[in-house]
């Protein structure tokens, strides 16, 4: 009995080794997704080293499901879109739908404020800026200011230009300096089950194993 | 082959649920005070198969045990299955609460049907157990790969390209299930035949 017992730890034990040096799981598919400029990307991964190939991407609506665009990753597991007008003017949120296939399927949202403050426009061009809705926003932000500072802002046109430009400018910095941040996101997230939920899961089994065990014994005694 | 959240269709994921109920309440009457370890400890060892990764050429599978639970505790394998999926669906986010019964039965089902087919060969002796065995851990990972192709086809992927993408990829793990069972029913046999001639199939 014992020397079984031992084998079994042994057995476990050489599993739970496994188990904490591998990190690769294709039970779970992950998706990830940021904002830069107006453009969408989307990672794909079943783990860092595999990457969804080909999986189909279906952009939609969050709130009624609309749908908005549809795709398809390439070999890296990468997908990229513009954010759609129709999505921009009804302030949605995108819901960012993988399937991989054989039933590995999951979701990520972009909500409507991470894209809102990206003027649609490519940052070379500020001049075509104003025509758009957020332009229009930051117009009135500018002119709505106080009396005793709208003296400040000589031109409201020019100072609406400069705003964009800086704003642009601003994102493109940010952006360079959260890329690792974002990194780190990333691989927290593609993480599979650490030692500490394995055991943990274990220690349930033997949990319930022993809750049925005490359950019986009362029940034999009684009989 | 843990299906996704959101992926079946209603019907399938309540099939699904009342053949897994069925299964388990059957299995949980094969479950007396003696085999109760026998159970926990199996499920355990499924429960942890699926994080052990052997990667075989560019792709990497895992081992599923569910014909070794079938071989060694007949019905009983439902209510183990059922139980370890439930723990990996809510630590890990394996598959997911509400496909839990479709999973049950993808992987249960099958592992049983073999334990029933090939229970005969299992309870003779020598090289005939060991055949049987092999045979129960091979094709209950086969016919877990057509269960969940079939239940993603009942929901809309087509089922001959879902089939031959699961079980192209299964089965270098079909073989590797096969020799695993065949040598823990072998080695079990000698240690304690006890826990295979209980079984619960033969009764």
């Amino acid at each position: 009995m014992w020397r079984y017992f031992v084998r079994a730890c042994c057995v476990v034990a050489g599993l739970l080794c496994l188990a904490a040096a591998q990190d690769a799981f294709a039970h779970r598919v992950n998706v990830f997704a940021y904002v830069e400029g107006d453009t969408v990307h989307v990672e794909c991964s079943y783990s860092r080293s595999d990457r969804v190939r080909f999986g189909e991407i279906d952009v939609t609506n969050a709130a009624n499901g609309q749908s908005y665009l549809t795709g398809k990753t390439d070999e890296q597991g990468n997908f990229s879109f513009v954010v759609p007008e129709a999505a921009r003017k009804a302030k949605a949120d995108l819901r960012i739908l993988l399937r991989a296939g054989e039933g590995h399927q999951n979701d990520w949202t972009v909500k409507y404020d991470e894209y809102a403050a990206a003027a649609p426009s490519s940052p070379g061009q500020p001049e075509a800026a104003p025509a758009t809705s957020q332009s229009h926003a930051a117009v009135q932000a500018v002119t709505a200011v106080p009396a005793p500072r709208a003296q400040a802002t000589v031109a409201p046109a020019d100072a609406a230009a400069m705003r964009v430009l800086l704003e642009t400018t601003v994102e493109a910095v940010v952006e360079k300096k959260i890329a690792p941040i974002r990194k780190i996101l990333l691989d927290e997230q593609e993480k599979g089950p650490g030692l500490a939920e394995v055991v943990g899961g274990i220690g349930w089994l033997v949990g319930i194993a022993g809750l049925v065990a005490y359950v019986k014994s009362r029940h034999g005694k009684g009989a | 082959m843990h299906i996704s959240e959101g992926v079946l269709s209603g019907p399938v994921l309540a099939c699904g649920w009342a053949l897994a109920a069925g299964g388990v309440a059957l299995g949980l009457r094969r479950v007396d005070y003696d085999r109760l370890m026998t159970v926990a400890i199996l499920s355990a060892a499924f429960f942890v198969a699926s994080l052990v990764h052997v990667p075989i050429g560019p792709v990497s599978v895992h081992l599923i045990l569910n014909g070794l639970l079938g071989a060694v505790l007949g019905l009983a394998a439902f209510p183990a299955v059922c139980i370890a999926l439930l723990l990996q669906a809510m630590l890990f986010q394996f598959g997911g609460l509400v496909v839990l019964g479709v999973n049950t039965v993808d992987m249960a089902l099958p592992a049983v049907v073999c334990a029933l087919v090939f229970g005969p060969l299992l309870r003779a002796g020598g090289k005939a157990r060991l055949v049987g065995a092999f045979c129960c851990g091979f094709l209950a990972v086969l016919g877990a790969g057509l269960l969940t192709a079939l239940a993603l086809a009942l929901s809309g992927e087509a089922f001959l390209t879902t089939a031959k993408l699961i079980l192209l990829a299964h089965v270098p793990i079909m073989c590797a299930e096969g020799v695993l069972t065949a040598m823990v029913v072998g080695f079990l046999a000698k240690v304690r035949p006890e826990m295979l001639a209980s079984s619960g199939l033969a009764g």
